[in-house]
């Protein structure tokens, strides 16, 4: 189709919202220019001082007989608007003008100019609401992909920092933005992140998962191989250190990858505070983890299957806990643990005042009644209270819902065979994890690092100065962070 | 392929799932409340009918907190049971139990086995053999002997509602430091006693005393000799024994000064050593001894804090001990028990010279010259250093 009015018209008529407009100028006043634009997305001020004042009041663009003449003044930068671009078919010109740009038509060159005069209500930057930190900045990224970008490239002012935009989704056009750094990125990975997403072909992007699936080695793994993050400062500070990072416009949440254990469990908090101080908080985050994970899972193994195993007086009180409990411990313990699962489900959705009510009927209530109507024993409550607990204190939310998945398995596992079965578990488990591997690093990374494994910031936090080299597992380009 | 895969993996879970409560797919499971957890298990030998054997097992447990009960100061009490089985075997017997107990006995945090006297007098090695091989038991249980006594009553008379006999047990070894006339001894060191050859086993005993009512007193070594039982060596012998074993926390010391005033010592620091001598291929041994000590206690008021008067202390110490070493000496090599673990030193330090004489360990043992040497020191006085009215020249 060629571009001209009539053929826009009849693509775009049926909307309420688009606006045609036609003006007429030159010496005769004869040549006809259509101006389309799309209302609420428009800066209609602008539009009207800036394209069409000049359009019909410029001594240059008054004296003009024919067309060309027209073309050739708005490029040459006759109109008071620093964007504009020149476009020669009727795709282009429709995808243009969906992102809020005007278009300026001349029916008989099948030429349109369109210029960014966007004007559409965006939300303010606002405190982060997951990822709070006390010392360190308190922006967040917002639904507009043009001010995040800007946030980003406030905080990396090197001409490094690339920023390529592609667009995904055959029916909206979300316009994505790769952002990482020439001089450190690895060119294989962003390569490889382009061509995936480039090769992506999906009705629309609606969520950021509509991405992270397609971006993913591992399809069939629970646990968040992209780090997500509201922050621009960890973001930005996950762009030098290697990574590559994806802004989708619309969204207020940001991707890193490739991502590694460590590094989601690494939070934004621990660089702000003192050394020693976050090395302590990272080692029990660490053994949290890990008590979260099996805990259950040991529970069940240690009083049907090992009784041995627990010192004397430790059983005596264990077993006067279950005493008049109908069932089995792995059911109690199983039936408790999901039902800490549907509070934690119940509780999302509802209101904050309502949650509140909510967590401490379902929580203290029940669980109380509970251990004194001889349902469930009262230690099967304080370990599954101690375990949920636990998994809060990990800092990365998708992190923890795999782990919960995964504790549901082991304590299984445990049930069926006890302390074998919950290491049959947990070998799995390892096995799992050491499969996935994004982008040419290894999940694991650095713990299964052969050579120079960099520990300096994985269970502990080395001071800053200490850590001389980026991860490199990453395979940076540019090895040294500290010269 | 693959789907196939998933299918059998889904049917083959779900039946695991859905048959982990049968008992046939238990792999072992039991749970905890239908455990009776016994802590102390005494072996008595039967005179009645056929049986040879009497099975006493005592469980502790925390008795299930009625409201009541737990608002009261306290809190739990503790409810203790016993249960008594008897059988021609061990096995027999324990296998019993379970014909009355409402509870499946589990036996795998069995603290303490005593046997009785009339076991250990029989045959103390086919009475141990089931805690040996059973794979429930431990081998870091402690064993003891019950001296004039059986086990069975020990342990009837010390249940009570307050008191129970592990735990009497276990404040008993945890403060046999202070007397060190009596040690802990674990089922598998008792094991490779009874499988060196060359030494005659020790296991701690206990009696129980009439004043305080039904209390257990640990008070010694039960000796024996080809796994039968052949004596006991209590109080000062037990701690003359000690000081050869090297088993010596603190202990006390009386002695009598030059004016005949009694003055206590407390035993602060031991070390035994146990030297082989090999001289023109005969053996001597000499155990050397070294202790210091506190003065904690002076029943006079003359002034003993002169360094002749303490210098007269400290070779008064060293004969007391001399004394309590030589009197187990004495007996061991009367009786040609080695005891002392004189063997096994020898062994470890002069293994070539071992293998010539170890044969003939037997004939030497006895006349074996044992040298005992004493060495000591008194450390200090503590703050006082004058006794009470001694400053004004009354004692002087």
């Amino acid at each position: 189709m060629d571009l001209n009015t009539k053929n826009l018209e009849s693509l775009l008529s049926n909307n309420l919202d688009i606006c045609f407009k036609n003006i007429y100028v030159g010496l005769n006043k004869n040549i006809k220019i259509s101006i389309v634009y799309i209302e609420g997305l428009t800066e209609k001020e602008h539009l009207s001082s800036f394209v069409i004042r000049p359009l019909l009041e410029s001594p240059d663009f008054r004296d003009a007989e024919k067309e060309e003449e027209i073309i050739a003044l708005i490029e040459s930068g006759g109109l008071y608007y620093p964007l504009s671009n020149k476009l020669k078919d009727i795709d282009s010109a429709v995808s243009s003008l969906f992102k809020g740009n005007v278009l300026l038509v001349f029916d008989e060159e099948s030429v349109s100019f369109s210029f960014e005069v966007q004007g559409f209500e965006k939300r303010a930057i606002t405190e982060p609401s997951s990822e709070n930190v006390i010392k360190g900045p308190k922006d967040t990224f917002v639904e507009d992909l043009m001010t995040n970008i800007s946030t980003v490239r406030r905080r990396i002012a090197s001409p490094d920092l690339i920023i390529e935009k592609t667009t995904v989704g055959q029916q909206t056009k979300t316009t994505v933005a790769l952002i990482y750094h020439k001089g450190i990125a690895n060119e294989d990975i962003v390569d490889d992140i382009r061509r995936r997403i480039d090769s992506i072909r999906i009705d629309g992007v609606f969520s950021t998962a509509y991405l992270e699936e397609y971006l993913i080695s591992k399809k069939y793994s629970p646990f968040p191989q992209i780090i997500f993050t509201e922050r621009p400062d960890k973001f930005s500070s996950n762009i030098i250190e290697g990574r590559v990072g994806i802004i989708i416009d619309g969204f207020p949440t940001a991707l890193i990858l490739p991502a590694t254990l460590v590094a989601l469990m690494q939070a934004p908090e621990d660089y702000s505070t003192n050394f020693l101080v976050s090395s302590q908080i990272r080692f029990l985050r660490y053994l949290l983890i890990i008590v979260t994970l099996f805990l259950p899972g040991f529970y069940i193994a240690v009083t049907s299957f090992h009784h041995e195993m627990l010192p004397t007086v430790l059983i005596l009180s264990v077993k006067i806990a279950k005493e008049g409990v109908p069932f089995p411990t792995f059911l109690e313990t199983i039936a408790l643990l999901i039902a800490f699962e549907i509070l934690v489900e119940a509780g999302i959705r509802l209101p904050k005042s309502i949650g509140q009510a909510l967590s401490i009927v379902g929580a203290v209530v029940v669980g109380q009644a509970a251990a004194q109507a001889k349902l469930s024993s009262p230690a099967v409550v304080v370990l599954i209270s101690v375990t949920a607990i636990s998994n809060f204190v990990l800092p990365n939310q998708d992190l923890s819902n795999a782990i919960r998945l995964w504790r549901l398995i082991i304590a299984i596992a445990s049930s069926i065979a006890g302390l074998f079965g919950m290491c049959i578990g947990g070998l799995f488990l390892l096995c799992h994890l050491c499969s996935i591997e994004n982008y040419g690093v290894p999940y694991l990374s650095p713990f299964v690092s052969s050579t120079n494994p960099q520990f300096q910031d994985t269970i502990i936090r080395s001071p800053i100065w200490s850590m001389k080299k980026r991860p490199i597992d990453l395979k940076t380009t540019n090895k040294k962070r500290i010269d | 392929m693959r789907n196939k895969l998933w299918k059998s993996i889904i049917v083959v879970s779900t039946f695991i799932l859905i048959t982990t409560g049968c008992s046939h797919y238990d792999f072992g499971k039991i749970e905890i409340d239908d455990l009776l957890i016994l802590n102390t298990v005494g072996v008595d030998r039967s005179y009645d009918n056929n049986d040879v054997v009497v099975i006493s097992a005592a469980s502790k447990s925390i008795n299930a907190t009625s409201e009541e009960a737990s608002n009261t100061a306290g809190g739990q009490k503790t409810k203790s049971e016993l249960l008594v089985s008897s059988g021609e075997t061990v096995f027999e017997a324990v296998r019993k139990f379970s014909t009355y107990s409402d509870n499946r006995l589990f036996w795998g945090h069995v603290d303490y086995i005593i046997i009785g006297e009339d076991a250990a007098k029989d045959n103390l090695l086919q009475y141990l053999d089931f805690f040996i091989r059973d794979h429930e038991l431990r081998l870091n249980s402690k064993v003891l002997i019950v001296k004039n006594n059986t086990a069975k009553d020990v342990i009837q008379q010390t249940i009570d509602v307050e008191n129970f006999i592990g735990d009497i047990l276990e404040n008993l070894f945890e403060s046999r430091g202070l007397t060190s006339i009596s040690d802990e001894i674990l089922l598998i060191e008792i094991m490779s006693m009874f499988d060196n050859t060359h030494i005659c086993p020790y296991i701690p005993c206990i009696e129980l005393i009439d004043e305080p009512n039904n209390r257990i007193k640990l008070s010694g070594f039960a000796l024996f000799k080809d796994a039968k039982l052949f004596g006991y060596i209590t109080d000062e012998m037990g701690r003359g024994f000690n000081w050869i074993r090297g088993r010596i926390d603190s202990g006390v010391i009386s002695v009598k000064d030059k004016n005949g005033q009694k003055v206590s010592l407390e035993i602060v620091d031991a070390k035994t050593e146990i030297i082989p001598i090999v001289a023109d291929g005969k053996l001597d041994i000499k155990i050397n001894i070294s202790f210091s000590t506190n003065i904690t206690g002076i029943m006079g008021a003359s002034n003993i804090f002169a360094k002749d008067a303490l210098d007269f202390l400290k070779t008064q110490q060293e004969e007391v001990v001399r004394n309590e070493v030589k009197k187990v000496i004495e007996l061991a090599q009367k009786n040609n028990m080695d005891i002392l673990s004189i063997s096994d030193t020898v062994h470890h330090k002069k293994p070539i010279f071992w293998e010539s004489i170890k044969d003939s360990w037997s004939e030497i043992f006895p006349k074996l010259n044992i040298t005992v040497e004493v060495d000591s020191n008194i450390n200090r006085t503590y703050d006082i250093k004058q006794p009470i009215r001694s400053g004004y020249g009354v004692g002087k």
